[in-house]
């Protein structure tokens, strides 16, 4: 692949960015620490003296309070500021359209892709602009750019997103070690531009590792990627509701930061299908946002969240039964686990940490039968 | 014609709006501080101006002219807004007068 000539920068990282725009970006990541930190722990302090227990109550409770309309107010706004203000990542990916699009262009011709035109994008992608982004990441190729450089610096979530990403593989090759399960081949569903597929590809270097996404643009920008980083991993355009494998062709399907993002019913549906793809005795497993530490307190700065980001069906996955819905499409041995980079876990703390953070739980399962 | 838009002091979303114009300022501002930092940080490694020679020119009579006639004026036309937020007198009701 040929480095960018107006940034020396290789193709997946072509942006061109100013002074400008890394001090306007400064600001707004001063402003989010402001936000899940002093700001935050008044708000959990005030909404945990105010005598209300659930998430309805709080919100009418607090829904005066000045803190919690200014918490309110900046956890949706930021990111907006950092997508769509004078330097927001869109705004500056757009004015150099004509420079980057020939370079998504290029990845058609990857190894690394295996686009499907054809594929029809769920509502659930296309109604929702998922985090705010103008346009999600579905309306159009170059937003995949916005995404890539919106993920240079600290996530929404305040992780390093390298950092979450091998955490989530860690977690992955802990269990098929503790299974005595040697994958022969992987599949990583919803992996956008793929730094999880990546990540798993490091951890098990020995497997053949597939990604799946619906957004042609990010699957491109991530063969570009994955060429520059000399890896070997195949990324699929494809829904997880409809896989575009055969069945019985993979050991291991898992996915991060994905069930948060599809309706209940969708994940049931995804359930069904990792388990037709899935070799008898395989691992399934879904590091998301499945807890809310902190009881009431927690759920309801959850489901503003869940609300203020556009990300609707997060609150939902605080009430889906996935034990029960893994046992049902015929998965044993379902185990849970916290952690996060920041707070390794395993167990899940009792209370709200002392600042903003995304409280996310790995969960496996196993296919019912003999280890493939 | 009440309540006509930009008329009506009781738009829900006027805060709202306002805290948004108020934060892209606020982005706006801090980006020149950043400027104002590099300009500096350039001249003083360049040999041009170091902080003695900064240090000397605020102390100065010429810098103290300057602060006494801008901050009575700043203050005054950055508050001005606050008590004033519509500067043009409301004729709407004149609309309906046949």
């Amino acid at each position: 692949m040929e480095r960018s000539a107006a940034t020396g920068a290789a193709p997946s990282r072509a942006w061109q960015t100013s002074f400008e725009a890394v001090a306007y970006q400064s600001f707004l990541a001063g402003l989010k620490r402001h936000w899940g930190g002093e700001l935050y722990r008044e708000v959990v302090e005030r909404a945990q003296a105010c005598g209300a227990h659930d998430a309805d109550g709080l919100e009418a409770a607090m829904r005066g309070d000045a803190a919690y309309r200014l918490y309110a107010w900046l956890e949706r706004r930021i990111q907006q500021l950092k997508w769509s203000g004078r330097w927001g990542f869109a705004t500056l990916v757009e004015q150099q359209r004509a420079r980057l699009e020939p370079l998504l262009a290029q990845a058609g011709d990857s190894p690394h892709l295996r686009l499907d035109p054809d594929l029809p994008l769920p509502e659930y992608v296309t109604g929702t602009e998922t985090h705010q982004q103008p346009g999600g990441l579905w309306r159009d190729p170059l937003n995949a750019y916005a995404l890539a450089w919106y993920t240079t610096g600290l996530s929404f979530a305040g992780s390093d997103p390298d950092d979450l990403v091998d955490f989530y593989a860690a977690r992955l090759r802990e269990r098929c070690d503790e299974l005595g399960l040697a994958p022969r081949a992987i599949l990583d569903e919803g992996c956008t531009a793929g730094r999880s597929t990546r990540a798993i590809k490091r951890a098990f270097p020995e497997a053949q590792v597939s990604g799946c996404d619906v957004c042609e643009g990010s699957l491109r920008l991530g063969a570009l990627r994955t060429a520059e980083e000399g890896s070997e991993v195949t990324l699929v355009q494809s829904g997880v509701e409809s896989l575009a494998f055969p069945d019985a062709s993979f050991d291991v399907v898992a996915s991060q930061w994905l069930w948060h993002e599809l309706p209940p019913a969708a994940i049931r549906r995804s359930i069904a299908e990792a388990a037709r793809v899935l070799r008898p005795g395989g691992l399934f497993a879904a590091y998301d946002m499945m807890s809310a530490p902190g009881g009431a307190v927690g759920r309801w700065l959850l489901s503003g969240y869940a609300a203020r980001n556009n990300e609707p069906y997060a609150h939902a996955l605080l009430d889906f039964d996935w034990r029960a819905e893994l046992a049902g499409a015929g998965f044993t041995d379902v185990r849970a686990r916290y952690g996060l980079p920041q707070d390794p876990g395993p167990d899940a703390p009792a209370d709200l940490p002392p600042r903003r953070l995304h409280p996310m739980v790995f969960v496996s399962a196993r296919r019912a039968g003999p280890s493939p | 014609m009440a309540g006509l838009a930009g008329l009506s002091p009781a738009d829900a979303n006027d805060g709202a709006r306002l805290m948004g114009v108020v934060m892209s300022l606020a982005g706006e501002v801090f980006v020149l501080k950043a400027e104002v930092q590099r300009l500096r940080l350039a001249l003083r490694e360049a040999g041009v101006v170091d902080d003695a020679a900064l240090q000397a020119t605020g102390a100065g009579p010429a810098m103290a002219a300057w602060m006494a006639a801008e901050e009575a004026a700043f203050g005054r036309a950055l508050l001005r807004p606050f008590t004033h937020p519509d500067e043009a007198p409301d004729v709407s009701a004149r609309m309906t007068q046949r």
